[in-house]
Order: structure tokens, then sequence, then C-alpha cells
């Protein structure tokens, strides 16, 4: 199994193309997978993190990080295989309506004589078109996109890196909050508040990781400590988050790539072939309809039956 | 390699690099001093009332000695008119005991020669100029001033004296220039142009609140720190702290205020440790009203804000 198939990509589809193309665009799909499948081991690490801090149970903590990890995973890979589409593409004009193919490669003429055709010589004839639209294919890479969705994706993940960057973070420097905690423990009176119910545990529920019990102290211990250094940290997460979508939104090998023709080419082929076989089978199943002479009752308080002749 | 391949490979690579600067990072993060564990606990004491438990335990022992010097042989009386932005004429008469003042000086001495000793001298002087500050709470409330009104009084109160060079022996009278080259004379208290000059004020160049109260000399540092101390003694529910800076005539302190709404926006700071934002007032000109949006200085950079606590 290749690492590229964990996002959804079919190579199936790209048999026409040569050898080294072909070899390419899996590379880059590889590559991106591998990036994914980081940036989901990231999170599932930084939700492991904040559930630490919450629940002090490892086994609780393990559980809601997979599931989050899981959750950017899928998250990132929709956000990824709905981009790309076939905007600047001669296809999107038959990908987006597929009456123009069947009209320009005369599928339509041949509306009366598929019946007469097995489902092999059909998908031949889908092919054929498909091959022919191939032929067809030029790019425009100045096409205009549509930048309200890709501001909502950019918006949610860069939101998203910001969360989890914080939980890395704390994991990296845990050593040095939990120094500035007991710093802070050591210069509260034993009566305050944050001395008794933040920096002191629970006898049945001992810190594990961080030493406190406040998500939001662990933030300002990070925070404080770090200083200018968060800020570059912050950006350094959001620049492996950002990665993957400039990928896929300003690199030419993906956005007009050879598997992204490939897959609009493959999906108009597979709605050619069965709007061939649904004319053929209609054809079919309409003559088999009036062979059976059917006689239809005048009232509708009974059911319709074959006629007598028939049966008899 | 085309310029399309660059793209993604280009991207890759950076990708890569970044989750090996982050491995590394986590590795080597003791050894860069990327985090101060001070910090935290250093941020909790300036905002928190230890700090506040310290400063009254201060004020609490220096009410002691004080309450020693009630002889009034042994006090300076001032009495201090002025005329504040909105035409009203204000008159303020208290005393400060002559220990107090010997003893502002001789604290002043020992502190550190960097903007630091400002908070020395504004927790030392707290209990010498209680008469002094109380005179201005009576005025406050005998007049009924909003918190406007007060701060305005206040500000116009350190400015009225004629402004006085005050110098360090780094840098002494003889060697001053104004702007018109004209060298101030020597004499150490406040006269008309002119200024006056007072040489060797160690260790920062700098008079404390209290010796400016008494002698009325002070330059922007003196002047501001005298309108802060008596704000923040005063407790009027807003900000004040000090901020120091670059202007076109070289370095420079301002009395920052952060207040709701302010009156004026011309200059103002960001104290990047609390988030609060300080708006710039001139305490060396006369009449520099908050309204007016204090307009002295086009240029205006690398200030910030120094914590006096």
């Amino acid at each position: 199994m290749r690492l590229s198939d964990q996002i959804g990509i079919d190579s199936d589809i790209m048999q026409k193309l040569s050898a080294d193309v072909v070899k390419r665009q899996i590379f880059i799909y590889n590559g991106i997978s591998l990036m994914l499948l980081v940036i989901g081991l990231i999170s599932a690490v930084s939700a492991t993190v904040y559930s630490l801090i919450l629940f002090h149970s490892w086994l609780i903590a393990l559980g809601v990080g997979i599931f989050i990890g899981a959750v950017v995973f899928n998250l990132y890979r929709l956000f990824l295989m709905t981009g790309l589409d076939l905007k600047g593409s001669t296809l999107e004009h038959y990908h987006i309506k597929h009456e123009n193919h069947y009209r320009e490669h005369n599928l339509y003429a041949l509306d009366g004589k598929v019946y007469q055709h097995a489902d092999e010589v059909l998908k031949g004839w889908a092919v054929t078109a498909k091959d022919k639209l191939r032929s067809k294919i030029s790019i425009n890479p100045a096409a205009p996109r549509n930048l309200f969705t890709i501001f909502v994706r950019v918006f949610v993940m860069a939101l998203l890196a910001v969360i989890f960057a914080n939980g890395l973070e704390i994991l990296m420097f845990s050593q040095q909050i939990n120094m500035a905690l007991s710093d802070l423990k050591q210069v509260l009176p034993p009566e305050d508040w944050t001395y008794k119910y933040i920096l002191t545990p629970d006898p049945d529920e001992p810190f594990i990781l961080i030493n406190a019990n406040s998500l939001l102290l662990t933030f300002d211990a990070l925070a404080s400590g770090l200083g200018k250094w968060k800020l570059w940290m912050d950006i350094m997460v959001l620049a492996i988050y950002m990665i993957p979508l400039m990928v896929i939104y300003r690199s030419m090998e993906v956005r007009h790539g050879a598997y992204v023709q490939e897959l609009a080419l493959h999906e108009i082929n597979k709605t050619t072939y069965h709007y061939l076989i649904t004319q053929k089978y209609c054809h079919v199943i309409d003559t088999e309809i009036k062979a059976m002479k059917l006689q239809f009752r005048k009232y509708g308080n009974h059911t319709n039956n074959i006629a007598e002749t028939t049966s008899a | 390699m085309t310029r399309e391949k660059k793209y993604f490979n280009v991207s890759q690579l950076l990708f890569w690099a970044l989750i090996v600067l982050l491995i590394v990072l986590s590795f080597l993060k003791s050894d860069l001093g990327l985090f101060n564990e001070n910090e935290l606990s250093r941020r909790h004491a300036e905002a928190d009332s230890l700090n506040k438990i310290a400063l009254q335990e201060q004020e609490e022992q220096e009410e002691e000695e004080n309450a020693q010097d009630n002889d009034p042989e042994n006090t300076i009386k001032r009495t201090w008119k002025w005329e504040s932005f909105d035409g009203k004429i204000y008159t303020l008469s208290f005393s400060i005991p002559k220990k107090a003042y010997e003893s502002a000086r001789q604290n002043r001495l020992k502190l550190p020669a960097d903007p630091n000793c400002w908070t020395g001298m504004f927790r030392h002087d707290r209990s010498g100029l209680k008469d002094m500050v109380e005179g201005y709470r009576n005025i406050i409330e005998e007049q009924k001033l909003d918190y406007r009104q007060a701060m305005q009084m206040v500000v116009s109160s350190a400015q009225n004296f004629d402004y006085t060079y005050i110098t360090w022996a780094k840098d002494p009278c003889r060697d001053i220039r104004d702007a018109n080259g004209e060298k101030p004379s020597q004499d150490c208290k406040p006269k008309p142009y002119p200024y006056g000059c007072c040489d060797n004020v160690e260790p920062f160049a700098v008079y404390s609140p209290l010796e400016y109260a008494v002698n009325g000399a002070g330059d922007c540092d003196t002047k501001s720190l005298f309108a802060m101390s008596i704000l923040k003694y005063l407790n009027m529910g807003f900000d004040a702290e000090m901020l120091m800076g670059e202007v076109e005539a070289g370095h420079h302190a301002m009395l920052g205020i952060c207040v709701p709404n302010p009156p004026f926006r011309k200059h103002s700071v960001r104290d990047m440790r609390t988030g609060k934002r300080y708006y710039a007032w001139e305490c060396t000109q006369r009449n520099n009203a908050a309204e007016l949006g204090a307009p002295v200085w086009q240029i205006f950079k690398n200030w910030e804000v120094v914590p006096i606590r």
C-alpha cells in the first residue's frame, strides 16, 4: 500500500501517462501524505498534553489524543482533496456539465443504436471519447480561484495550528515550566488559593508532565518563560501546518497536475459509460415492456394485470 | 529542475527542515537559554499583593520614624501656587520633615545609576510626602474634581516650576548648551531663561520626588517622576508610569498615563508585560495640557515603559 493511498489517491487512473509523470505524481502525493500524517501526529501529541493537564490520566489522554489526531488528519485530508479542482483547465467545461462532452463527441447520435452493442463496446466508445478529450486539455495558470474557500481553509488550519503549537511547546519545555511553577510555589504563602488548588496535586491524582492543575497558568508560565521566542515557535508550527495547503494552491504540479486532470477524465469517462449503458438498457427494457402487451384498467381500485391473452 | 518542480521540492524541504528544527530545539532548549524560569515568579511578584504587603511594611516603619519629627522646627514648609489648564488657581501648603528630606537625599545616593533608581525613590519618599499628598487630596475633595481634572491639577503643579538642568559628574553644567547654544545659569534653582543647572546629582542625574517638592528644581525625569509618584500615591484608580525613550533633543523621560478614553493620543507606548497602553505627557512644558494633544516632539522612537512598583 502506497502512502498516497492514505489521503485517497487512486494511482490506477494514471495508467495512460508516461512512467516518469506517474512516478513524479506519486512522489508528490506520497510527500503530501507524509506531511499530513506528521501534522496528525503533532495534533495527537498536543491533544494528549492538554488532556494530561486536565485529566491526569494517561489512558484518557491517549484516547483523546488519538481521536483528535485522527480528526485533524481527516479534516486536513478533506480540505486538500476538495481543494483539487479544475479551475484554469479546459476540462472544467466538460466536468461541470457532461452534456458538453456528449455533444462534442457525438454520443447523442448513438442514442438509438447503443442497444445493438455489447457493454464492452460501449466502454470502448467512452474511453475513445475520453482520449479525445485528453488531447484537448490546455491550462491557464492565471485562472482566478475562489478566495473565500481558500480563506476558510487557511483560517481553520491556522487556528488549529496555533492551538496545537501551545501543546507542543508545553511538551518541549515541560521541565522548564515545572521549574518556573516550583519557583512560583515557593513565593506563594501556603494558604494562597493558587498554592492550594492549582499547584498542589490531589492525593489520588498525582501530576503528570506539568505540575499544575491549570491550563491557563501553564500557558502563562510558557508565555512568560519563552518571551519573544514564543512567537517564533508559534510561527514555526503555523508554517508546518500551512505548507500542505500552500502546495495544493500554489504548486502547478499539483493544482494543474496530471493526477487532477486524469481524475477528472476518469470521472467523465465513468459517467459517459454509465450514460451509454443507461441508454442501452432503457431501450432493452422499453422493448420488453412493449412485448408484454400490458393492458391498463380504467379504475384505480384494481391492480394492473397482464392481459388474459398473454397469461393464457 | 523546472520552476514547477522547484515549488513542491522547496516546500517539502522547508517542511522537513522545520520539523528537524523543532526536534533540535527540544533537545537544545536548555543550552540555548530560550526559556527564562524566573520570569513567571517575577511577574507574579510585580502584579500580586505580596509586593504591596512589602511596601506597606516599609511605609509603616517610615511612619513610625517620622512621628518623632513632628516638631515644627524640624520641618520644611512650602506653599505652591499655580494655574491649572482650565485657568483655576490652586494653592497647596505642605510641610516635609527635615529628616525625611535628608533621608531622601541619602537614599538617592545609594540607588543604582539606571532607571531602576526611580522605583527606589518612589518607594522611599511615600511617607515624607504624606502631608503634600493629603494637600492634593483635600484640593480634589474641596473642588470636587473628577479624575481627569485631578490628573490635570497634579501634572500642572509639576510643570509650574521653570525647567532646571539636572546633571551628574559625567556631564557637568559647564558642558551643557541649549538648542540656541546658550549656557545655563550655574544656579541650582528654577528660574526663567537661561535656566538654572544643578551639578553632580548622582547617581542618575535625577532628584527624588521629595527633593523636587522642597527645591522645585527639575528636568524631564525629575518632574515626570514627581507627577507619577503623586498620582500613584493618590491612588485614583488609573495607572501612571515612567516612560523613557528618544526625541529630537536626545534621551528623554515623560509621564505615562493609562486611562480609558485618554484625552490625548499623540504619542503612546505599550507595556509588553501587561499589554497596557500608556499615553505620554510632557511634564517640562508649562501649560502642556492633556487636551492639547501634547504636540511637543516630532521624533518619538525607542520608547519603553519603566514600571515603578
